[in-house]
């Protein structure tokens, strides 16, 4: 991994991740590694995944309810433990990803004219 | 536990399954088997945090730890049986020590008075010039209840003890006379029977009694129908009216028996003052300002009566410090003494930690390198340290336990007496609450002292070398500075000690101005009529001429007070004596009034300072005369020489009494009172029915006693004959020595105790700074060092850590024994011959602690030495 990737790539912050986790269950179940492996693809490898808050999250939107986890077979004829969206879950991305449009919006809009200025 | 292992597996096994996508993907992307396994581990990381990570979402995720902790640590404990034992045993003793302490001091200042709102009880004194905690008299009594604005009630007793008839004649007991709202004042009711009515403590009232608990159990048998009967006390009728409850108790009485009312005791009688006072605050009223209208009150009655009254204010103090005064500071010196010998078993076991984590140091490196985290670590320790704590927490609860019972026995009798509070010394929830908290300081320090260490500790370091070079230096910093604490403390306490035990041999051979060898006494009471002056003369020959003749006596005389007393017996102070010729001066006019037989200087050795001592002739039908002591020489006629001169008493101003001798102080309070002022009468012209006989004899004064007692009843079998005593007995015996004892006692074994771990201590850093350096050692006397040069190495190291220790010690002991003070008796806080002696003896243990380990290390064979490598 070269210093420029290095520079481009970002931690997510807390929160952040529950609502691209669901986001990436929307389009079916996965399993933790599919789940990271589609989020860094997606973000174009700017968004790295950490396992040390993956598995955290998924616990965590386990424990809420929000997703529901069953063991399954994956791809190379594994075990694996496979996670998929609850209603719960589908009601909560909706409601989390207008108010993240909002949130960005409106901080971009607040950042726009200060760019402008230089 | 199921659950949390349960989904624990799981995460693993899905994060193997993770691992193996991310293998597959890497293979796809053209790496090799091997290169794409290795890949994706180190991309995963360490599983075992992140399964850590995951699984505290779900909470009891702590709870599972502290569990694992805990068995982690019992096993390490439980691998090092050696340690484990010992500093067990170093906890128990040191939380047993304070515990037990603890146990008194809550009997003594939580909860001393079984009395309700105690807090709002105040005792009252008269302020005289002489002292600020005297009698009130009855015109006190009076006019103070009436005009004051700050007490609820108000109220007065005395102890005095009363006679009884027995099958052998009479005997004493103890009593006390109240004023009839005494026990309504106190806030407790009789179990049985009635409390005295108001009204009841008139001349005119019906005589009756109050019994004690003790006293229906032990005189009555325990009969419920006690109440109502009639018993003779004092020789006249009385009726029992009520019985105190069980646990009541009311030191300044001590254990009395029987409760009379005072019935119109010295009603008209301005000279003479027999009682002390109690009252309760009214709600709102602070102490501050009940004292100032009672001085306000007795400034006005200072004024209307100054004949009785001058110069004469009154002292307000809470009832807990006037029953607990003189105890307090012995309480707080044992809690402080058992505090800090606990403290040193605590730093002891600190250091032994310290070794343990030094040789755990591998170990240590090895867990955080393979992902353990700095604060599971930590964890480890602290909960190691509070495991060990527990386990000392519940020997030394235990020990406390079983001998709580044993320590209190140890009390005696006659402490008791004055101290009726320990008896209510039990087993409380307060006690193993204050344990817990003496275990959790101890279970911080045992978790501080290695963490500190830990995070000095460079883990990387620890990985590489074997951990034998570098990691001597890191803990002998830590451990050293804590033996230099212990050696501090050790000072504090062999300081102490040493100061006790010098006040208390001071005491003893204080100056009693008589010598106390072969000295014994008995107090005789004639019962009948008190101010039968024929029969007193009569008695006192005949006694004194028996007693004489008996083998073994030398000398005898006899006095109305004994020496080394309680002072209480002086109920009529001379007060208020002019010197003829002089007018009333207002201040220090005052003075002991004793009365004395003939040729009492004389069996007692007090020294005779000028004039004579009295004669056969100093009968009634003479001149007054007096001998006074050297103090009231001194303050009332300075240089001058008082023989000759006469001093006019206000209440008898017909009889001046001529001043003819001058005696050296004696001892007639207690044996830390001060000098005071004191007249000598001659028994011939103001005979007593109450008397100490005092003999010298010519063999151990206890072998002759009883042939004493014999004798005196022989007299007359009427007569009430107790308190036989040596002089010794009553020296050792009184409550001051009693304190003193204690005190230097317990203090003296806790230094002791403190002294051998400290020694050990020091020990046990050396002998380990000793095996660290073995290599370096061994290449100094292979490089040609000389022995002595290899003692000198050690020695120096141990020598600069007791030196540090002392001079810490020494700086801390003057602020220390400031609790203290009220202890010393003819010793400074800063005594130099305690502290040079202290330096000395902690220096030369700490020589004996470091010759062992440096003969060890003199002796160390360089070959083998450097060969164990």
């Amino acid at each position: 991994m070269s210093t420029r990737e290095k520079r481009t790539q970002l931690e997510l912050m807390q929160g952040t991740l529950d609502l691209l986790i669901l986001q990436t269950l929307a389009f079916g179940k996965a399993h933790g590694h599919a789940i990271a492996r589609t989020i860094e693809r997606r973000s174009d490898e700017v968004l790295q995944v950490g396992h040390g808050s993956l598995y955290p999250a998924l616990q965590r939107l386990l424990k809420l309810g929000l997703i529901a986890a069953e063991d399954g077979v994956s791809e190379n004829n594994r075990k694996a433990r496979f996670y998929r969206l609850t209603t719960k879950g589908r009601g909560q991305l909706s409601a989390e990803s207008s108010k993240w449009e909002r949130l960005t919006s409106a901080i971009a809009r607040v950042l726009a004219p200060a760019i402008e200025e230089q | 536990m199921f659950g949390w292992g349960g989904r624990r597996s799981r995460l693993l096994e899905e994060f193997e399954a993770h691992i193996e996508s991310e293998v597959a993907e890497n293979i796809a992307a053209g790496m090799s088997a091997e290169e794409a396994r290795r890949a994706a581990r180190k991309k995963f990381g360490n599983t075992l945090t992140a399964a850590e990570g995951a699984q505290q979402v779900w909470g009891w995720v702590g709870l599972e730890r502290l569990v694992q902790d805990v068995r982690h640590a019992v096993r390490q404990l439980r691998r090092d049986t050696g340690f484990f034992a010992t500093s067990v045993i170093v906890l128990a003793l040191g939380l047993f020590a304070s515990t037990a302490i603890y146990a008194f001091v809550d009997a003594a200042l939580v909860k001393p008075l079984p009395y309700r709102q105690p807090e709002r009880l105040v005792a009252l004194y008269e302020h005289i010039p002489v002292g600020d905690r005297y009698h009130l008299s009855y015109l006190d009594y009076q006019e103070w209840r009436k005009r004051n604005r700050v007490f609820r009630s108000l109220d007065v007793y005395r102890p005095e003890p009363v006679t009884l008839r027995n099958a052998e004649g009479a005997e004493e007991a103890r009593g006390a006379f109240v004023s009839d709202g005494f026990f309504r004042t106190l806030g407790v009711a009789p179990s049985m029977g009635r409390d005295f009515l108001s009204g009841e403590e008139d001349v005119s009232a019906e005589r009756v009694v109050v019994l004690s608990y003790g006293a229906w159990q032990r005189r009555f048998s325990g009969d419920t129908g006690v109440v109502g009967r009639s018993t003779t006390i004092n020789g006249e009728p009385y009726r029992v009216v009520g019985v105190l409850p069980s646990g009541f108790h009311f030191a300044p009485v001590g254990p009395a028996e029987f409760w009379l009312t005072l019935r119109g005791r010295c009603k008209d009688n301005f000279g003479c003052f027999p009682f002390y006072g109690v009252a309760r605050l009214k709600d709102g009223v602070t102490l501050a300002t009940a004292a100032e209208n009672l001085t306000g009150v007795s400034a006005e009655l200072a004024l209307e009566y100054r004949k009785s009254n001058r110069d004469r204010t009154s002292t307000v103090l809470p009832l807990t410090q006037a029953i607990l005064g003189d105890t307090r500071p012995m309480l707080i010196a044992l809690v402080s003494g058992a505090a800090l010998l606990c403290l040193i078993g605590f730093v002891n076991v600190s250091s032994l930690l310290l070794v343990r984590t030094e040789s755990r140091r591998r170990e240590i490196a090895v867990r955080e390198a393979l992902g353990a985290s700095r604060v599971r670590l930590t964890r480890q320790f602290i909960v190691e340290g509070f495991v060990l704590a527990g386990c000392g927490f519940a020997v030394g609860l235990a020990l406390t336990f079983f001998s709580l019972g044993a320590l209190k026995g140890q009390i005696p009798a006659h402490a008791l007496a004055g101290m009726p509070y320990l008896e209510q010394m039990e087993w409380n929830a307060r006690i193993p609450v204050f344990a817990g908290g003496v275990a959790i300081l101890g279970g911080v320090l045992f978790a501080a002292a290695p963490v500190f260490h830990l995070l000095l500790m460079n883990m990387n370091e620890g990985l590489r070398t074997s951990g034998r070079s570098s990691s001597g230096r890191s803990w002998r910093r830590s451990g050293a500075s804590l033996v230099v604490v212990e050696l501090a403390i050790t000072v504090v306490l062999l300081v102490s000690a040493g100061l006790l035990a010098k006040s208390f041999y001071r005491l003893l051979h204080v100056d009693m101005g008589i010598s106390t060898e072969r000295l014994a006494m008995v107090h005789v009471l004639r019962l009948g009529k008190w101010d039968d002056d024929e029969r007193n003369l009569a008695l006192e020959k005949e006694l004194v001429s028996r007693i004489t003749r008996l083998p073994g006596v030398e000398s005898v005389s006899l006095a109305a007070e004994p020496v080394v007393g309680s002072g209480e017996g002086f109920v009529s102070l001379f007060t208020h004596f002019r010197i003829a010729g002089r007018s009333y001066v207002g201040e220090g006019n005052e003075a002991l009034d004793q009365t004395i037989g003939m040729g009492y200087f004389e069996t007692l050795g007090a020294r005779l300072v000028a004039g004579r001592s009295f004669a056969a002739t100093d009968d009634r039908t003479r001149t007054r005369v007096v001998v006074i002591n050297e103090t009231m020489a001194r303050e009332e006629f300075g240089g001058e020489s008082p023989l000759g001169r006469r001093i006019v008493s206000q209440y008898d101003p017909e009889h001046p009494a001529e001043i003819v001798g001058v005696v050296a102080d004696l001892k007639d309070g207690a044996l830390d009172s001060k000098p005071t002022s004191a007249v000598y009468r001659p028994f011939d012209q103001s005979p007593l029915n109450s008397f100490y006989v005092s003999f010298r004899t010519s063999q151990a004064a206890g072998a002759v006693l009883p042939s004493v007692v014999h004798a005196a009843r022989q007299v007359d079998p009427g007569l009430i004959v107790n308190g036989e005593e040596t002089m010794a007995d009553r020296i050792s015996n009184s409550e001051t020595a009693y304190l003193h004892r204690s005190a230097a006692w317990i203090v003296g074994a806790f230094a002791g105790i403190a002294l051998v771990l400290g020694t050990v201590g020091l020990y046990g850093v050396i002998a380990y700074s000793v095996t660290q350096r073995r290599r370096e050692i061994g290449l100094r006397v292979a490089l040609g060092a000389q022995r002595s040069s290899v003692y000198r190495l050690v020695m120096q190291e141990s020598a600069w850590l007791s030196v540090a220790g002392v001079a810490g010690g020494l700086l801390c002991s003057l602020a220390a024994t400031m609790t203290l003070r009220g202890l010393l008796f003819g010793v400074s806080r800063c005594d130099g011959v305690t502290m040079l002696t202290v330096a000395g003896v902690l220096l030369a243990a700490s020589l004996v602690a470091s010759y062992l380990p440096a003969r060890r290390a003199a002796s160390v064979d360089p070959m083998e030495a450097l060969r164990a490598e």
